[in-house]
């Protein structure tokens, strides 16, 4: 596996699940 | 009666993410980034999924918890006579429920024929001849499969049992049929990255191309990618919004729904091209011989892989169990919530009981699979898919326009910023008003420019037609009729004047549509025919419509 797709790996690792989990993490209000 | 509810938040983001999770995660995102310069599409499919993706689920759920009503009720407070916006979601979720659950079909015959790896050493011949019989053509039925006729039923009945006794237990089953194909991906990623060869396969899924970012086709392939990954356009996610109280999150609802549906195509394109980068180098084949998408990625290529694996047949078997029950369970919560988003529909518009709604839904779904379960079915779906993605762009571009255009969408905005910790304001706005409609707008013109260049597939006119054309408008015909009309007087009143109208404007829109593809005619031609047939049948439906009507 080259480079690049190590990079982009990691780069789409943190966008995709980063942005899920920051979302979640924004979650203030009690649930429903 | 008070309206049912969710048992909780979490509930409901489970089932709006198994909703959008579906089979088009596993087969269709990884190979569009293959295709489209790999890493670097990443690129395009950021900005289309906080551009229009992630607005475009918060506009749904907000139609949902702000009126409490599932798709045919809800666009009626936004605008007086919009309800039929939401029918013809509802007939598009309809037709694609019924094509969507004999692929389910085949996934249950799949996954009987895992436990001896049936398929080993004749995977095309397999799955053309043994599952599907496929015949010569599109016009010689052939007659049933039954294999796939039980395939369907069982699924039918699986749908009707989840969702007959509403939200509180969909809220329960989300947990497995989301939980179960993440541990599925996860397994076959294990056994994928072990295998030799995986690294060539994820440097296609991964290395970077950027070179492709300067194709404006990349680009519109990032946001329809967005667009049908997120089970927008069907009336779902204005259905599962409305068992939300009124002060619900919105925002925040729609990014952690996005970004996990995006975070799970991510992941599955390591599970599809590290086995597919071993198959290229077991058998010596370049990856664009082996790399595919749709149908023939989930029952031809990746079935070959597993018969390519090492390890004696029962490790094969347990892969092939692995895959396919992956397949039905993110097939299933996606096949549900969209019988679920047409019961709520049906019994919001005609106060009927839940269980009686889910019942008919599922029984008439179940008839009208069986055309897919010919020998032919394969063609049928084939076309019929074609058209109905179509109908989903236009059912997304009418919802944008009616709020963003024949709304108070500044009011909107501030309604949905109101109940959200994370702010959307004008930035909300501009999606939704600008951006969404001009890509929506520019697709579907690529579209039927590409159908009017080349006939989709190949297929004779008569089928393109029949599946494609008049199937898309006569949904649309249906559902300006149901809007509106709660009581049987409704349906009688001006009934003459309608069936008239609306029978010119259909024989007015099947001459526009056989003239289109005959490519010697001037274009002029069909459009005049078009328009004609739609003001004379509208005159005269407004003449005999009596005043009370309120179509």
């Amino acid at each position: 596996m080259g480079a690049g797709a190590i990079i982009m790996a990691i780069i789409g690792a943190i966008i995709f699940f980063g942005g899920a989990f920051f979302g979640l993490a924004k979650m203030k209000k009690p649930e429903k | 009666m008070a309206r049912e509810r969710w048992d909780k938040r979490g509930a409901f983001i489970m089932a709006a993410i198994g909703s959008a999770i579906g089979l088009g995660n596993v087969w269709r995102f990884p190979y569009m980034a293959y295709a489209n310069g790999g890493g670097a599409f990443f690129i395009p499919y950021i900005i289309a999924l906080i551009t229009t993706g992630v607005p475009l689920v918060a506009l749904e759920y907000y139609l949902g918890i702000r009126y409490q009503k599932g798709p045919t009720e809800a666009f009626g407070f936004i605008r007086k006579k919009s309800n039929y916006i939401g029918w013809f979601a509802l007939g598009v979720s309809g037709m694609i429920t019924v094509y969507y659950t004999v692929i389910m079909a085949w996934a249950w015959r799949y996954l009987a024929a895992s436990f001896k790896v049936a398929w080993a050493g004749k995977e095309a011949d397999f799955f053309f001849g043994k599952v599907l019989g496929i015949t010569e053509g599109i016009g010689v039925l052939g007659g049933m499969q039954w294999a796939l006729v039980l395939g369907n039923l069982l699924t039918w009945i699986c749908i009707f049992l989840i969702i007959f006794k509403g939200v509180k237990v969909v809220g329960k089953v989300v947990n497995w049929t989301v939980g179960l194909p993440w541990a599925m991906l996860g397994i076959l990623i294990i056994r994928g990255i072990t295998l030799k060869g995986s690294g060539m396969g994820l440097d296609f899924y991964l290395n970077p191309d950027f070179s492709h970012l300067a194709n404006p086709q990349v680009w519109l392939g990032a946001y329809g990618q967005i667009f049908f990954s997120l089970s927008l356009g069907f009336g779902i996610m204005i259905a599962y919004a409305s068992y939300l109280p009124k002060d619900s999150d919105i925002n925040n609802n729609a990014w952690v729904v996005s970004f996990s549906n995006c975070a799970t195509s991510f992941f599955a394109g390591f599970a599809i091209f590290s086995t597919l980068g071993y198959m290229a180098t077991a058998t010596g084949q370049p990856i664009d011989q082996v790399a595919g998408a749709g149908v023939g990625l989930a029952f031809v290529t990746f079935p070959t892989a597993i018969g390519l694996l090492p390890g004696g047949i029962f490790f094969k078997a347990l892969i092939g169990i692995f895959f396919f029950i992956m397949l039905l369970t993110l097939g299933i919560d996606s096949a549900f919530s969209l019988v679920e988003a047409i019961v709520t529909g049906i019994k919001d518009s005609f106060s009927v009981k839940r269980e009686k709604a889910a019942f008919w839904v599922c029984f008439v779904g179940f008839l009208l699979g069986m055309l897919y379960c010919t020998k032919a079915g394969l063609y049928w779906l084939d076309v019929v898919d074609h058209w109905m993605n179509w109908g989903l762009m236009l059912v997304g571009l009418m919802e944008a326009i009616l709020i963003g255009w024949f709304f108070n969408i500044k009011q909107a905005a501030q309604d949905i910023d109101s109940t959200s910790e994370m702010k959307m304001g004008g930035y909300w706005i501009a999606c939704v008003k600008y951006i969404t409609p001009i890509i929506l707008i520019i697709i579907m013109i690529s579209n039927v420019v590409g159908e009017y260049k080349a006939p989709y597939g190949g297929y004779p006119t008569w089928s393109l037609m029949l599946g494609g054309w008049v199937l898309t408008f006569t949904l649309f015909i249906l559902a300006v009729m149901m809007q509106n009309k709660r009581s049987k007087a409704d349906w009688k009143a001006g009934i003459t004047g309608r069936i008239i109208g609306w029978l010119i404007v259909y024989a007015g829109m099947i001459v526009t549509f056989r003239l289109f593809y005959q490519a010697t005619l001037s274009k002029v031609v069909p459009v005049i025919v078009l328009v004609g047939s739609v003001v004379v049948g509208s005159l005269i439906i407004r003449a005999i419509k009596p005043k009370e009507v309120t179509e």
